[in-house]
């Protein structure tokens, strides 16, 4: 491992080669420790003084926590495993195929070389693209500090804006996805260009069980309240449902309840006024999508 | 200390901990093809290559960069022996103040890496993480069109 501290330097630089170098320099870190992955948040709170920064911990060495694995019952997405990687995800399994697509919008090309999903999930921001879609899909997240590990759903990951539940010190290692069902996985995303933040983002993804039943339908938001957002109201009125129950009047119903759970603000993007009438609309397009492609692949 | 290889030279640099590779790039290194324009990833006018990806250098911490390979524009072609893509910006004015233009060749060099025929709608997409203030846009696009046909006539 490699320290610099220079004179000039307002934070000092650690390289752990390994994750438990990682966990040990995020415990002696303490308060003042910073995970640094692509940087491309980080940088930017750092210039414009919006964190204080002791330590910077450079975790993208870690090669073990890089790249997505298909197993019988799950896929695992390591943390570092970067915006450009997940754009080119697509092929490695069907479910990841909206990922891919979200992802390939977010930031610019030369951006998402650096990104990485953790940070973006960590940095908490309300606007993370990658957060509804991967709820959607039932992740889970891992996580490792000097004393151990932990796993939690990733809907509980986020505590409030730019804001994670995450301790000092406490690492990121991977992401979860469990398979299992068909599935059917859609969103709706508004933004200015296509390489702005967005306005609005939905995701909703729904399971067929073997006899034809919807076993579970999740839907989640971004930038519609203080963090991203599961919506559940609208997910209880599909559950249950076969494919012929699924009427437009069904999933009209389904996305107005969706837009309920929402708490949208006015900002400099937009009203809440908007946010408010553009997620009930893009829920209530996605679920469409969802519910189209479940019926062509019905007879597989 | 770290060293990087700086377009096929392996050198030596002392960043501050919270330099970005474009700050070292440019007063360390003297490379000045690295444009620093907005600081915040947003305009591609800084991009290098970091082991032939494209990365925003401003967002890059220097340190970062140790041990790996880094390309600038400067590592691209000499005034007598342009590359492709150079060579088709200056016939199709893919410019018209050229301060955008080093961040374009290099995002462009990357695209055509993975897609040596792209479509035009295809090159404008994935033009689209560099702003040219002066609109040259298509030009440009025009530019790494005619790059494109070329690289593929030199490899065949
Ligand atoms: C020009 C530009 C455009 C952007 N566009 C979008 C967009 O369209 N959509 C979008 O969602 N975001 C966008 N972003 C934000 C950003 O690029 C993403 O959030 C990105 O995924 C962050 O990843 P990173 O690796 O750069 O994070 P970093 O900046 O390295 O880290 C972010 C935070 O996460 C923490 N962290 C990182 N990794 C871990 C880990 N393994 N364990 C624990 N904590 C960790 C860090 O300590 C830090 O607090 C944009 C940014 C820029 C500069
Ligand atoms: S200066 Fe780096 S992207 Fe604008
Ligand atoms: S040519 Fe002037 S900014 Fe692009």
């Amino acid at each position: 491992m490699s320290t610099t501290t220079t004179e000039i330097a307002r934070f000092a630089f650690v390289r752990p080669d390994d994750v438990a170098g990682a966990v040990a320099a995020g415990a002696a870190a303490g308060q003042g420790g910073r995970f640094w992955a692509g940087g491309t948040d980080l940088m930017l709170e750092w210039q414009r003084k919006q964190r204080s920064i002791e330590t910077s911990i450079d975790i993208t060495r870690l090669s073990e926590l890089r790249g997505i694995d298909v197993g019988p019952s799950e896929i695992r997405i390591g943390a570092l495993t970067t915006l450009a990687e997940i754009e080119r995800a697509a092929a490695v399994h069907p479910d990841l195929e909206t990922l891919a697509a979200i992802a390939a919008v977010m930031c610019t090309p030369q951006t998402r070389t650096l990104a990485t999903v953790a940070g973006n999930l960590c940095n908490a921001s309300p606007a993370a693209d990658l957060a509804p879609v991967l709820m959607v899909l039932g992740a889970r997240i891992t996580t490792l500090t000097a004393e151990g590990g932990r796993e939690l759903e990733l809907e509980d990951l986020f505590a409030a804006p730019k804001q994670s539940v995450l301790a000092d010190g406490e690492l990121l290692t991977h992401i979860t996805i469990p398979l299992g069902g068909r599935r059917a996985v859609r969103y709706g995303r508004i933004a200015r260009t296509v390489v702005d933040i967005a306005l609005t983002l939905s995701a909703c993804a729904l399971t067929l069980d073997d006899q034809g039943r919807i076993i579970t339908a999740r839907i989640a938001f971004g930038s519609v309240a203080p963090t991203p957002l599961r919506a559940p109201s609208g997910e209880q009125l599909l559950v249950g449902k076969t494919l012929a129950e699924l009427t437009p009047e069904l999933l009209a119903e389904a996305a107005t309840a969706a837009a309920g759970d929402a708490n949208p603000i006015d900002d400099i993007r937009t009203s809440a006024a908007y946010r408010r009438h553009a997620i009930r609309v893009l829920t209530q397009r996605a679920l469409t999508e969802a519910v189209a492609q479940l019926s062509v692949g019905g007879d597989q | 200390m770290i060293t990087v290889l700086v377009n096929g030279r392996e050198q030596a640099f002392e960043p501050a901990a919270d330099a970005s590779l474009a700050y070292m790039l440019r007063e360390e290194a003297g490379l000045i093809g690295v444009r620093v324009s907005c600081g915040e990833g947003e305009c591609g006018a800084c991009t290098v290559l970091v082991d032939e990806r494209p990365v925003t250098s401003c967002l890059m911490l220097a340190h970062q960069a140790a041990g790996r390979k880094v390309t600038t524009i400067e590592g691209f072609g000499s005034p007598e022996n342009l590359h492709p893509i150079q060579q088709a910006f200056i016939e199709e004015q893919g410019f018209q103040c050229g301060f955008c233009t080093p961040g374009f060749i290099i995002a462009a060099a990357a695209f055509l890496e993975e897609n040596p025929s792209p479509t035009e709608e295809e090159t404008s997409i994935a033009m689209s993480g560099n702003i040219c203030r002066c609109g040259a846009y298509p030009y440009i696009v025009r530019a790494v069109m005619t790059a494109a046909e070329r690289l593929r006539g030199a490899s065949v």
